[in-house]
């Protein structure tokens, strides 16, 4: 009878080690705990730091260092009444869905502010392009970067029924198309809360 | 026995997986882009950076073993075990267990006598093979307030053989996270459904206290009750253990603990007579 145990437990774990995915292997990592699992997804991190080096010997004659660029603050978020206020617009690569690194950072910091204030019970992420495409394209597009929004919070630990998504196109303009400074402030996501 | 048995686990875990399916329909959950890779800066922020939870995302796999060493009085090394715990995250609310640990199937480090028990019948093993516990976890919330919490039950075969014990776990998991400390909870009520003359319910309620010393090393304490529902006053205990965490990369870590599994009890023997070591090691798939 053990013996048959011994096999289907093997067996069984045979399976799920063939199932398990690399899915979200960068984003979660186990914390210390004696409750596992216990997993952090996004945020800090559970590296060692990276071990220190002895730096060669200096050249004769050394370059000057050329100066680091100064480092652009984090871009923040945060939580209103009825809605949550980012710091900068949330950027995607040109014509698609894929979110910038640093709209990345943004988006952590709004998962943050969600984690934080449960009572934002429903938020609706809210897409807009410019007015350089065709409408259908703009609406197309506006939804999947709201989507890809949505996805992305999903992917931080937010619920997601508590988020829902509307692509508004080239719809409700904030400055004339006309100007590329213009077309910037079009092209933007809202996260307006509809029940707290 | 075993075959009826096996149709209750199967019907178990079935449902579980159905019910799972059936939320995933209702509210389907789009695939996660990859994430921001950015710097961060003190340890303390990078937990208020991250959400936490009590399962495993839809997918993933983690790998719990530890190594568990008698070393009481005159019982040194008798016996020593080897348990693995494999948790799969079923979807992102649902993660189920094959346990083995102690840790995994009551929520207390130290006691010795777990499967796969490696010292031979002379060193304190009755058998190699003598529990296994399937266990499924269902989140209720991610980390709000900075605290998170799951339900969690499953079966439990508290022996396999002479006498087949059979027992159902039923409870919630917590765990509270500000700045470096962190606070976990496993209260569960174990009911037995064989054998219960010798296979007795019982209430466990593992408290731990983890603080973070470094983003790389953590030490914890745990403490809590273990109350039989029968001779309660004799067979009550208070185990306490003390260990510390090292994180070696995001997916492996190892862990190294002192336990002393009846530090209070009601029976004759105890305090600092039973004690042991355990050394564990988390790898993430």
């Amino acid at each position: 009878m053990r013996s048959s145990a011994l096999v289907a437990i093997v067996a069984w774990s045979a399976a799920v080690i063939g199932c398990a995915s690399p899915q979200d292997k960068a984003a979660c990592h186990p914390v210390a705990s004696w409750a596992a699992p216990v997993m952090q997804c996004g945020g800090g991190h559970a590296a060692p730091p990276a071990p220190v080096t002895v730096a060669p010997p200096p050249a004769p004659e050394p370059e000057p260092a050329k100066p680091e660029p100064p480092r652009e603050p984090p871009p923040t978020a945060t939580l209103k009444t009825d809605k949550i206020e980012v710091s900068e617009s949330v950027q995607f690569e040109d014509d698609s869905a894929t979110l910038t690194e640093r709209s990345q950072l943004l988006l952590d910091d709004v998962a943050r502010q969600l984690a934080d204030h449960p009572e934002a019970k429903k938020v609706q992420i809210e897409s807009y392009t410019d007015a350089t495409g065709t409408k259908q394209r703009s609406l197309k597009l506006s939804q999947e970067r709201a989507s890809a929004v949505k996805t992305y919070l999903v992917g931080k630990g937010v619920e997601a029924k508590r988020l829902t998504t509307k692509g508004f196109g080239e719809t409700r303009p904030l400055a004339s198309n006309k100007t590329d400074e213009g077309r910037a402030k079009n092209r933007r996501i809202e996260f307006r809360i509809l029940r707290k | 026995m075993l075959a009826k048995t096996s149709m209750i686990a199967c019907a178990v875990i079935g449902t579980t997986l159905l019910a799972g399916r059936a939320h995933a329909q209702l509210e389907p959950e789009p695939k996660p882009l990859e994430p921001a890779t950015g710097e961060t800066a003190g340890h303390a922020e990078d937990h208020a950076g991250g959400m936490e939870r009590l399962t495993l995302p839809k997918g993933r796999l983690l790998l719990e073993a530890f190594l568990e060493i008698n070393l009481s009085t005159d019982l040194v090394g008798k016996p020593i075990s080897l348990s693995p715990d494999l948790w799969y995250g079923y979807d992102d609310k649902i993660t189920i267990g094959l346990l083995h640990s102690g840790l995994g199937t009551t929520g207390f480090l130290g006691d010795p006598v777990h499967s796969l028990c490696l010292s031979g019948t002379s060193s304190g093993c009755n058998d190699v093979y003598r529990n296994v516990a399937l266990e499924g976890r269902y989140q209720l919330q991610d980390r709000a307030f900075g605290f998170g919490w799951a339900a969690a039950g499953g079966l439990e075969v508290v022996n396999l053989s002479n006498p087949f014990e059979l027992s159902v776990k039923l409870g919630a998991v917590g765990r509270w996270h500000q700045g470096l400390l962190a606070i976990e909870v496993q209260p569960s009520l174990v009911l037995a459904l064989t054998e219960r003359d010798t296979n007795n319910d019982e209430l466990l309620l593992p408290i731990t206290g983890l603080y973070e010393l470094t983003p790389v090393i953590s030490v914890s304490a745990q403490i809590g009750v273990v109350l039989p529902f029968e001779h309660t006053g004799d067979a009550y205990r208070v185990p306490l253990s003390l260990g510390g965490h090292y994180h070696v990369n995001e997916s492996l870590g190892v862990t190294l603990a002192f336990s002393l599994p009846f530090l209070i009890t009601g029976a004759p023997v105890g305090g600092f007579d039973g004690r042991s070591l355990i050394l564990g090691g988390t790898y993430a798939f």
